[in-house]
């Protein structure tokens, strides 16, 4: 918010934009928040063979309205909402974590959450905080059997963002840990908590047959955004890389998150992470490199949550120095935003 | 008891609580935020026309004489550069060019209004595909209205579109478009099947394969 303010003041770097530098947090609305707003103030609209809002998932702007209905700007209950679900899921990943990894390695990985290069992503109109949240929260009802809460924070994972479905996997791990000695009535509500967050994706197509009478309207749109997925993807994300990075240079910081995420992902393994996580979480880096580029990866890649386990589990003097430069990082992450999207 | 109880609980809390929570949350969102009128679906189906051909076919009426067009939008290969635009061809042998890459002009066209008035008018498929799209992320609630054209219903659609207005009329159901309007001056369209035919007789046409400077309008002799 600091660095939004600064650049509210300086008007400095101007890249794209302009408009955005007359609001003090204007630039942490910018890019992808532009859409969500859009969404929340008119509903959906597929134009074909263009840019359109329907590649951008329901929840999150479902709650810009409501904020706006109960009386904010849209942006203003965007900025709270992303807020608060941040501040929230740093205590819910130290909370899940200390049964993973330890209270001391747990607690690090809420420090470096807070200060992760990529988090002001977390503080900008986006619904990253708000899935993060969600997916962490879930698996911690979940292990404490709190069925329906985890199957409605899995609901809301997947509505906000589709990689929120993969949240199933851990779910699935949770349920499946005790599943013969449950109650035949508990045994349902574990079985219901796995399928909500399929559920919820065919909710979401439900509801894009109903308001723009297609059900494929969320991947035609991802299409001319160009995002369409292949299996031969992930190998063209890197043979038609340095071809990407001439025209598109800040690649190159998109890649060096996607090997930090993989490393931190040993680091996590090593520390006893289980393995359904960190499934979870290669599923979230590797999926979207589908699209035939590492475009985006750094922002994506946030919600893999193992992330944070494994930089909490280096040694504190480590994570001290980690916390600097990350929070050095994160200061030259936001007040570049203007120059390229996250 | 108080098992049996606790049974229930759980029973209705995950077992009917979390599909109850989900049908919650659906019909959240299908009242919480605002859904497409019909008319600006119909508008996305003449997008969805517009960029499904090339070719237009148009019978032009200004100032009281019709003038038949065929109008082919496409790739263009011009001076050794590759270009995206809009190739007229009208009755009273009048070709129009105007072809860009990027944001960039190949063919500097500056046309006066009313050559512009006839490009338009003639309903070039992807030109029209953009003025439609442009509209429609306007989201403005006097973008589509009903109207009639050559005596039969219509839906209107003002497209945003500098320095004159000009009114696409489309068939209300599926969006097919019938007709532009500008000020006095009217024209019926039609999505025409490029054939290899057609392509050919257009791609001949000099204007495609004279030296990239010079104008880009040309009366024929």
């Amino acid at each position: 918010v600091s660095a939004s303010v600064y650049l509210h003041w300086a008007r400095s770097p101007k890249g794209f934009f302009k408009p955005e530098f007359h609001r003090f947090y204007g630039v942490l609305a910018s890019w992808d928040g532009v859409w969500y707003e859009r969404i929340a103030r008119h509903g959906y609209l597929l134009v074909p063979g263009r840019f359109s809002n329907p590649a951008f998932f329901p929840f999150y702007p479902t709650l810009l309205r409501l904020g706006h209905l109960a009386g904010s700007g849209y942006t203003a209950a965007g900025l709270v909402l992303s807020n608060v679900c941040f501040l929230v899921a740093i205590f819910a990943v130290i909370e899940l974590g200390q049964g993973y990894v330890g209270a001391e390695r747990a607690e690090q990985a809420g420090l470096l959450l807070a200060v992760f290069p990529m988090g002001f992503v977390f503080s900008m109109v986006y619904p990253q905080s708000l899935v993060l949240a969600s997916v962490v929260l879930a698996l911690l009802a979940a292990h404490r059997r709190h069925w329906a809460w985890a199957a409605l924070l899995a609901a809301v994972a997947t509505l906000a963002r589709p990689e929120g479905v993969f949240v199933a996997l851990p779910l699935l791990a949770a349920a499946s840990s005790g599943f013969r000695r449950a109650a035949g009535a508990e045994r349902g509500a574990r079985i219901v908590a796995v399928a909500a967050a399929p559920l919820a994706l065919v909710a979401v197509a439900l509801y894009f047959a109903w308001t723009l009478h297609d059900p494929f309207a969320w991947s035609r749109a991802e299409q001319a955004w160009g995002r369409s997925f292949a299996a031969s993807g992930p190998l063209h994300a890197f043979t038609r890389f340095s071809a990407q990075l001439a025209v598109h240079p800040w690649l190159s910081r998109d890649l060096a998150f996607l090997l930090i995420y993989l490393a931190t992902l040993v680091l996590a393994y090593r520390s006893g992470v289980p393995r359904a996580w960190l499934v979870f979480a290669l599923l979230i880096i590797l999926v979207p490199l589908g699209s035939g580029s590492v475009e985006s990866i750094a922002r994506l890649g946030l919600l893999a949550v193992p992330v944070y386990w494994g930089l909490g589990s280096l040694p504190p003097r480590a994570v001290k120095t980690v916390a600097v430069c990350s929070l050095g990082l994160l200061i030259g992450g936001t007040v570049t935003l203007p120059l390229a999207f996250p | 008891v108080r098992n049996a109880g606790d049974k229930r609980a759980r029973l209705l809390a995950g077992g009917l609580g979390a599909p109850l929570a989900l049908l919650v949350g659906a019909v959240l969102l299908v009242l919480v935020l605002p859904r497409p009128t019909h008319r600006q679906l119909v508008a996305t189906e003449t997008a969805r026309w517009l960029i499904r051909y090339r070719l237009t076919s148009s019978s032009e009426r200004l100032g009281g004489r019709v003038l038949h067009g065929l109008c082919l939008s496409s790739w263009f290969q011009l001076g050794g550069e590759r270009g995206r635009g809009d190739l007229l061809v009208l009755g009273d042998a009048t070709v129009l060019l105007d072809v860009r890459a990027g944001r960039r002009h190949l063919r500097r066209v500056r046309f006066p209004p009313a050559v512009a008035r006839r490009l338009d008018l003639a309903g070039c498929p992807r030109r029209l595909a953009a003025l439609v799209d442009d509209s429609l992320q306007s989201y403005s609630p006097r973008f589509v209205t009903p109207a009639a054209f050559a005596g039969s219903a219509a839906l209107a659609l003002r497209l945003r579109h500098q320095p004159y207005e000009l009114i696409l009329y489309v068939n209300p159901r599926n969006g097919y478009p019938y007709g532009l309007r500008s000020g006095s001056a009217t024209s019926t369209i039609s999505l025409e099947r490029l054939t290899p035919r057609k392509l050919a007789r257009l791609q001949a046409e000099p204007i495609l394969h004279r030296p990239a400077a010079g104008a880009a309008s040309r009366p024929k002799p």
